[in-house]
C-alpha cells in the first residue's frame, strides 16, 4: 500500500515502458485494474484488441484510440450494423493495420467492404476459415490497396475470379496464403504471379494446380518462401521450373506432393544453394544418393524435414557433415532410423534445436544419449511411439537438455514415475505430452508439477494411473497451465475437479469419459476456472443439471463445448445456451434427455452467436425449418451426425 | 434431307456456300429454289453424277472464274465487251471452230453414253462453243428422243408466245391428275424396265461369249442405247411423281436431263471464257451499237437463253449460281468498301418511313418496299412492258431486260451519318437489307430486350436472336465491361491491361461460387419472422443501403477509369462480342463509337 503513491507519481511514459515489459496478459489485466492512471496508460498504449462481444466494438474502439491490431476471430457472428457504426469513428479505426477476421461469420460483402474502408491503412488481413468467404467477399476485400499480408486459408468459395480481383487490387501483397482454397486453379496463380510481383511468401498448399502454376511462380523474382504441400497434380517438371526460377527462394515445402520424385528435389537443390528450409516429407520412400550428394551445397540449410522417407546412416552422415547449421530436422515415420543414424546425425549438427523422431520406434536410450550429448540447446524433442526408451533417456534429458521446452512422450511405455522424476530437471518445459503412458502415476506427475512451473500444456490422455492426488499436485505447481487433457483418466473424481478449479489460467480442458465426475465437480470447476473457453465433456454421463446450471452461470468465456452423450436435460441445455454469451461452437449429439422442443428452444436462444453446431442427423427433419434457415443465414454451419 | 442432298451437287464449296446464303437471305424464293434444285439433283443423280464427281475433282481450275463470270454479263456492263471480244477472237479462228464443233458433238454423244472423260480432256476447247445455237440444233435430235417438248425450250429462235404456250400447257397438264393415267404410266414404266433388263442381259451374255476385244464402237452404241432408255424412264417416273406435287409443276419442264446437262455446259462455258478477260468492273461502258453482228448474236443468244429458262420456270443450275452470286457479291463488296467510282452507280435514298416499314419485298429498280410479293409484282408492271407478261408476274425476283441496268447503291437518310450521301467519306450501303439494318441499329431505339439478362438491348430482332444464343454464356466480365465466354480469355485480358479487374455480373451470379451464403443471408434474416427486435431490422436496412452503394456499375467504373485513360480503345480479342455487349455507362467510350463498331460487326456477321 505504501508503494502506490510512488507509482502514481511516475510519469506515464515510464508506466508505458513498465506495461510493455509485462510478460503475460493476466499481468496486464492486473496492471490496468490497479488504478485510474494505470488504466489511462493502458488505454493510450494498447495496441491490440481482441473483441469478444460485437456490441462493444464501438465503445472499445473509442476508448482505445491507438489500436493497431483488431482481432475479431473469437467474436460471435458480426453483422453489418456493428460495422456501419464504426464509420463515424474514423480517427480511431484509421490506425488499424491488422485485422484478424479468421472464422468470422455473418458479415456481408458490403459490410466487409465497409470495414476495410473504415480501416484505411490496412496492411494485414486474416480471413482464414471464414465460412462463406467467396468471390464477393474477395471483391470487397480487394479495396484494401495497401494490403501486405493476407491469409485466406480454407476460403472454399474463393475462385480464380476472387483471387484475380485481390491480385489486381492489392498489388503490394508480400505474404499470401491460399491454403485449401480449392477453387483456385492455374489461371488464378498465373495472374497472381503477374500482378503481385512483391510477393515474398506464398502458400498454395492443397490447391488443384498443376506444374503449369509453378512455371509462373518461377517467374516471381522476390519470392522467398513457398509452401506447396499436397499438390497432387504437380510433378518433377513443376519443380524443375522452380529450380530454374525464383531467384530469392529461401524456404520451400514440397511435402505430400505424391507425384514428385528425387529428381524434382534434385533440381530445386541444384538451383537454390542458399536454401534455408526444405520440407520434403512424405514424398519418396528413398532419397537417392545423388540428391543427398547435392546437399553439400546447402551450407546454410537450417531446417530439413524428410518425414516418411527411408534414410540410412550414410545419408544422415552427408547431412550432418555438410549442413553444419541445421537447427531443425524432421525424421518422423522414417523407416530404418536406427541409433547409428542418430549418432551420425548429431555428431555434426550440434546446433539442433528441434528434433522430430516421431514413430522411429527402433530408437533406444543410446540414441537419446547421443542427442543429449551433442545438442545441448535442444528445445523440442518428439519421441512419440519410441517404445524402447526407458527412464535412462529421461535421465540424460534431465541432465543435459535443460533448455527443453517441448517434449512429446506419447505412447512411450518405458516412461515411468522415476523417469518423470529425472525429467523434472527440465524446468523450462512448456509443453509435455504423456498420453498413453500407462506406467505413470500421481507420484510421477507430482515431480513434474513441483519443478516445471512453466508448463502451459499437459496431455494426460488415457494415463490410467493418474488420480486426484496428481491433479492436486498439478494445480499447486503448474499455476500457468492453460491446456489440459484428462480424457479417460477414469480415476479422477470431483475432488480432482476441486483442485483444478485453482488453475485460474486454465482455458482448455478435455475430460471425456470421466464417469466419476458429478454435477458438483463441474460446479466447482466452473466457479474456479473463469477463463475456461473450451470444454469437452463427452460421455461424462454422471454430470447432473445442477453442474450445467453452474457452468452456465460462471463460465461466461466458454466458446466451445462438447456435450455429447451427457445427461443434460431440456432446461439445462436451454440455460447453457442462453447464458453462455460467448458460445460459438456446440456439439450436441446424443443427448438422450433432451427433446426436440428442447433443442429448438436452445438453438433459438443462441442462434445469434453460434458459428458451428453438431446435431444428430434425425433432428434435420424434426427441427423447424425456420430455425435451420436462420442458422444458415447467420453463417452458422450445422454438422449432422 | 432435301437440302443436304442438294449440297452434294454443288460443284465447289463456294457455290454451295452461296446457295445456302441465298436460301437464308432470299426469303420466299428459297422454297422454289430448293424444289428446282431438288429436281435438278434428281436428274443429275442418275445420268450426270459421274460428271459431277469429275468436275468436283478439279474445282480449283474454275471455281474462281465462275464467280466472276456468271454474273458479269448481266450485272456489270463493262464486262460484256470483253466477253464478246474474247469470243470473237475465238470464233475468228476457223480451225478452232471446226475442232470445237467436232469435239462438242462427239463429246455430247459420249456424255449421253456416260463416258465423260473426253469432256474433261477437251473442256478448254469445247466450252467456248457451248452457247452456239448450232450446238443446240445438234443436240436437238437427242433431246427429241427423250422429250419432244424440251427442244423448244432450247430453241433460241422461239418467240415469247411459244414460250407462253409451253408454260400454259405444262400447267394445264399437271392440273388434272388422273389416277388411272398414273396406273397406266406406272405399268408402262414397269414394262420398259423389264425390257431394259433383258437388253442388258443379252449384252452381258454376248460379252462373255466374245472373248476377244470388242470394238469400242459397239460398246459405245450399247451404252448409248441403255442410257437413253434409262433416261426416258427416269423422266417419265419423275413426271408421274411430279404431277402429284403441286410445287413441282413449274419445274416439270426442266426435268429433262439434257436440259440440265446443257446447263452444265453453260456453266462450263461461263467458266472458261472470262478466265483471261478483263477484270471485273473496270471495262468500257455497255455495248456500243457498232459491234460486229456475230458479237451481237452471241450476246442475244445468251440473254435469250437466260430469259427462256426464266420464263419456263426452269431454274437450271447455272441460273441458280448467277442468282446467288449476284446477292452474295453485292454484300461482300459493301463490306470491303468497293472502289466503285462515284459516278458508276446510282444512289438511292429511301425515306425513314420506308426503311422502318415492315416490308420484305423491294423493287429492284426504285427500291420501294412491299409487304407482299404480289403487290410488288403489280408494282413492277409500272416499270415497263416486260413486267407485264404473265411469266414476269409469276417470277418477280429477277431483274430482267436485255440491257444491263445500272448498279444501285443506297444512302442512309440520316444526315451526318457516314452512310449518308452528303458525308465527306460517304460509304454506300449495298442492299436494302443493309439499309434497314444499318438504320435500325444506328439511328433507332433498341426496343428488343433480352429476356434472359434484361440488360442487352437491340434494335434488330436478328441481333437479339444472335445474342440470345450466347446470352449467359459470356459470364466472364471485366471491370471495363468486356465480357468473355471463357475464363482464360478474361484472365489474359486482365493480365494485359493495368487496372482491369474481373467483375461480378450484375444480372446473375452464375459462375461465382460463394454468393449463396453471404449475399443471401441478410435477405433471409429479414424474411424470417423471429422477433429479434431492432437488430434484425437494422441488418436489413443496413445491408440494402450498402449493397446498392458497393455493387453498382458506377463503382466498377471508378475503379477502371484510370486504366482506360491509358488505353482509349484496347484491341479486344473477340471484337464482336466485346463491342456489341458494352454495358451502358460502364466504360469511357463514346456511345456512338461503340455502337457503330458494333453494328458493323453485326452486319458482317449477318451477311
Amino acid at each position: 500500500m505504501n508503494s502506490l503513491p510512488v507509482l502514481s507519481h511516475l510519469p506515464s511514459d515510464i508506466l508505458a515502458i513498465i506495461l510493455s515489459k509485462l510478460p503475460s496478459s493476466s499481468d496486464t489485466k492486473s496492471f490496468r485494474l490497479a488504478c485510474k492512471s494505470f488504466h489511462g496508460v493502458d488505454l493510450v498504449h494498447r495496441r491490440s484488441l481482441r473483441v469478444l462481444r460485437p456490441e462493444f466494438l464501438t465503445t472499445l474502439l473509442t476508448k482505445f484510440p491507438h489500436i493497431h491490431t483488431l482481432d475479431l476471430s473469437v467474436c460471435p457472428p458480426l453483422d453489418d450494423v456493428a460495422v456501419s457504426a464504426l464509420v463515424e469513428l474514423t480517427e480511431s479505426t484509421r490506425g488499424v493495420k491488422r485485422l484478424i477476421m479468421s472464422r468470422l461469420a455473418g458479415l456481408s460483402p458490403s459490410g466487409l467492404e465497409g470495414l476495410v474502408r473504415v480501416c484505411g491503412g490496412l496492411e494485414v488481413a486474416d480471413v482464414s476459415y471464414w465460412c462463406g468467404f467467396g468471390d464477393r467477399m474477395a471483391f470487397a476485400l480487394s479495396c484494401a490497396e495497401g494490403l501486405r499480408e493476407l491469409r485466406m486459408d480454407k476460403c472454399l468459395g474463393v475462385s480464380d475470379v476472387g483471387l484475380a480481383k485481390i491480385a489486381v487490387g492489392c498489388g503490394k501483397l508480400e505474404k499470401l496464403s491460399l491454403k485449401w482454397c480449392l477453387e483456385i486453379s492455374d489461371l488464378g496463380i498465373e495472374l497472381l504471379s503477374k500482378k503481385c510481383v512483391h510477393l515474398k511468401f506464398l502458400d498454395i498448399s492443397y490447391l488443384k494446380v498443376t506444374s503449369e502454376s509453378l512455371r509462373f511462380i518461377g517467374n516471381m523474382q522476390k519470392l522467398e518462401e513457398l509452401a506447396m504441400v499436397g499438390l497432387k497434380l504437380v510433378d518433377d517438371i513443376g519443380l524443375h521450373f522452380l529450380g530454374k526460377g525464383c531467384p530469392s527462394l529461401k524456404a520451400i515445402d514440397v511435402s505430400r506432393c505424391i507425384n514428385v520424385s528425387s529428381s524434382g528435389l534434385f533440381s530445386i537443390i541444384r538451383g537454390h544453394h542458399s536454401l534455408l528450409q526444405l520440407n520434403a516429407g512424405y514424398n519418396f520412400f528413398e532419397i537417392s544418393t545423388t540428391v543427398l550428394h547435392w546437399f553439400k551445397d546447402l551450407k546454410n540449410l537450417k531446417t530439413i524435414r524428410l518425414d516418411g522417407a527411408r534414410v540410412s546412416d550414410s545419408s544422415l552422415q552427408i547431412i550432418s557433415t555438410n549442413c553444419r547449421f541445421l537447427a531443425e530436422i524432421g525424421l518422423s515415420k522414417c523407416r530404418c532410423v536406427t541409433d547409428e543414424c542418430i549418432v551420425q546425425l548429431v555428431s555434426g549438427c550440434v546446433t539442433l534445436k528441434i528434433l522430430d523422431l516421431t514413430c522411429c520406434n527402433a530408437l533406444t536410450d543410446l540414441a537419446i544419449a547421443a542427442i543429449t550429448d551433442s545438442c545441448r540447446n535442444l528445445l523440442c524433442l518428439k519421441l512419440e511411439s519410441c517404445s524402447l526408451l526407458t527412464e535412462k533417456s529421461l535421465d540424460s534429458l534431465g541432465l543435459r537438455c535443460l533448455l527443453l521446452e517441448e517434449l512429446d512422450l506419447t505412447d512411450c511405455s518405458g516412461v515411468n514415475d522415476k523417469g518423470l522424476n529425472y525429467l523434472s530437471n527440465c524446468s523450462e518445459l512448456v509443453c509435455l505430452k504423456l498420453g498413453l503412458c500407462t506406467n505413470i502415476s500421481d507420484k510421477g506427475l507430482s515431480y513434474i508439477a513441483s519443478n516445471c512451473s512453466k508448463i502451459l500444456e499437459l496431455d494426460l490422455y488415457r494415463c490410467l494411473g493418474i488420480g486426484d492426488d496428481g491433479l492436486a499436485a498439478l494445480s499447486s505447481g503448474c499455476k500457468k497451465l492453460k491446456k489440459l487433457n484428462l480424457s479417460y483418466c477414469t480415476e479422477v473424481t470431483d475432488l480432482g475437479m476441486k483442485s483444478l478449479s485453482r488453475l485460474e489460467e486454465l482455458s482448455d480442458l478435455e475430460m471425456r469419459s470421466l464417469s466419476n465426475i458429478t454435477g458438483a465437480g463441474l460446479s466447482v470447476l466452473a466457479a474456479g476456472c473463469e477463463r475456461l473457453s473450451e470444454l469437452d465433456l463427452k460421455h461424462c454421463e454422471n454430470i447432473t443439471d445442477l453442474g450445467f446450471w453452474d457452468l452456465a452461470y460462471y463460465s461466461r468465456n466458454l466458446r466451445q463445448i462438447n456435450l455429447c452423450n451427457c445427461a443434460i436435460s431440456d432446461v439445462g441445455l436451454c440455460m447453457l445456451m442462453v447464458n453462455l454469451t460467448c458460445l460459438q461452437d456446440a456439439k450436441l449429439v446424443s443427448l438422450k434427455n433432451v427433446s426436440v422442443n428442447g433443442f429448438e428452444l436452445a438453438l433459438r436462444a443462441c442462434c445469434m452467436r453460434l458459428k458451428k453446431v453438431k446435431l444428430l442427423g434425425c433432428l434435420k427433419f424434426q427441427l423447424s425449418s425456420q430455425i435451420l434457415e436462420y442458422l444458415w443465414a447467420r453463417g452458422c454451419r450445422i454438422r449432422w451426425d | 434431307m432435301n437440302n443436304s442432298y442438294l449440297y452434294g451437287f454443288f460443284l465447289t464449296r463456294k457455290a454451295a456456300k452461296r446457295w445456302t446464303k441465298a436460301c437464308m437471305t432470299g426469303g420466299g424464293r428459297e422454297k422454289e429454289h430448293g424444289m428446282n434444285l431438288f429436281v435438278f439433283g434428281l436428274c443429275t443423280s442418275e445420268s450426270d453424277i459421274k460428271m459431277d464427281l469429275k468436275n468436283r475433282q478439279c474445282p480449283d481450275t474454275w471455281a474462281n472464274p465462275s464467280s466472276s463470270m456468271n454474273e458479269s454479263p448481266k450485272k456489270v456492263p463493262p464486262d460484256l465487251p470483253s466477253f464478246t471480244n474474247f469470243s470473237l477472237h475465238k470464233w475468228d479462228d476457223p480451225s478452232i471452230l471446226d475442232y470445237n464443233t467436232r469435239i462438242e458433238q462427239e463429246n455430247w454423244d459420249q456424255r449421253m453414253g456416260g463416258q465423260d472423260r473426253p469432256v474433261n480432256e477437251t473442256r478448254d476447247s469445247t466450252s467456248t462453243l457451248d452457247w452456239d445455237p448450232r450446238i443446240g440444233s445438234q443436240v436437238r435430235p437427242v433431246n427429241e428422243t427423250l422429250d419432244s417438248n424440251r427442244t423448244q425450250d432450247w430453241d433460241p429462235r422461239m418467240g415469247s408466245q411459244d414460250r407462253l404456250m409451253n408454260e400454259t400447257r405444262d400447267s394445264s397438264r399437271t392440273q388434272d391428275w388422273d389416277p388411272r393415267m398414273m396406273l397406266t404410266n406406272l405399268s408402262f414404266l414397269e414394262d420398259k424396265i423389264h425390257h431394259l433388263q433383258d437388253l442388258v442381259h443379252t449384252i452381258v451374255g454376248r460379252r462373255s461369249q466374245v472373248v476377244g476385244p470388242t470394238t469400242d464402237e459397239l460398246r459405245v452404241q450399247q451404252q448409248q442405247l441403255i442410257t437413253a432408255d434409262l433416261t426416258s424412264i427416269i423422266v417419265q417416273l419423275i413426271s408421274t411423281a411430279g404431277s402429284l406435287l403441286p410445287s413441282v409443276k413449274h419445274s416439270l419442264s426442266s426435268l429433262n436431263p439434257s436440259a440440265s446437262q446443257l446447263g452444265h455446259l453453260g456453266q462450263l462455258g461461263g467458266v472458261i471464257v472470262p478466265s483471261d478477260s478483263a477484270p471485273n468492273g473496270s471495262g468500257p461502258p455497255p455495248l456500243p451499237p457498232s459491234l460486229p453482228p456475230q458479237n451481237n448474236y452471241i450476246n442475244k443468244v445468251e440473254d435469250q437463253s437466260n430469259g427462256m429458262i426464266h420464263l419456263t420456270g426452269n431454274r437450271g443450275p447455272e441460273q441458280i449460281y448467277t442468282v446467288d452470286e449476284h446477292e452474295s457479291k453485292d454484300e461482300e463488296d459493301a463490306e470491303e468498301g468497293e472502289n466503285l467510282p462515284p459516278g458508276s452507280y446510282e444512289i438511292l435514298q429511301l425515306e425513314k418511313e420506308e426503311i422502318l416499314a415492315p416490308h420484305t419485298h423491294f423493287c429492284m429498280i426504285c427500291g420501294k418496299g412491299f409487304k407482299r410479293d404480289a403487290n410488288l409484282r403489280m408494282h413492277m408492271r409500272g416499270h415497263g412492258d416486260e413486267y407485264k407478261t404473265p411469266a414476269a408476274l409469276a417470277k418477280p425476283q429477277k431483274e430482267l431486260g436485255p440491257e444491263p441496268i445500272l448498279i444501285k447503291r443506297y444512302s442512309c437518310p440520316y444526315v451526318g451519318c457516314k452512310r449518308n450521301r452528303d458525308h465527306k467519306k460517304f460509304q454506300p450501303l449495298k442492299t436494302i437489307l443493309c439499309v434497314k439494318n444499318h438504320y435500325k441499329r444506328t439511328h433507332c431505339d433498341k426496343s428488343y430486350t433480352c429476356s434472359r439478362c434484361n440488360t442487352k438491348k437491340f434494335s434488330v430482332l436478328a441481333d437479339l436472336k444472335t445474342h440470345e444464343k450466347h446470352c449467359g454464356r459470356d459470364k466472364w466480365l471485366c471491370s471495363c465491361g468486356t465480357t468473355f465466354s471463357r475464363k482464360d480469355k478474361l484472365f489474359g485480358h486482365i493480365a494485359l491491361f493495368q487496372g482491369h479487374t474481373p467483375a461480378i455480373p450484375m444480372d446473375e451470379n452464375k459462375g461465382l461460387v460463394d454468393c449463396g451464403e453471404s449475399s443471401e443471408a441478410p435477405k433471409k434474416v429479414a424474411r424470417l419472422s423471429f422477433d429479434f427486435g431492432s437488430s434484425g431490422n437494422g441488418i436489413q436496412s443496413g445491408v440494402d443501403d450498402d449493397t446498392s452503394g458497393f455493387f453498382s456499375p458506377l463503382n466498377f467504373d471508378t475503379c477502371s477509369l484510370g486504366g482506360f485513360g491509358e488505353f482509349p480503345r484496347p484491341p479486344f480479342e473477340d471484337a464482336e462480342s466485346s463491342m456489341a455487349f458494352l454495358i451502358s455507362g460502364s466504360c469511357n467510350y463514346s456511345r456512338k463509337n461503340g455502337g457503330e463498331l458494333g453494328s458493323n460487326g453485326q452486319e458482317q456477321m449477318n451477311e
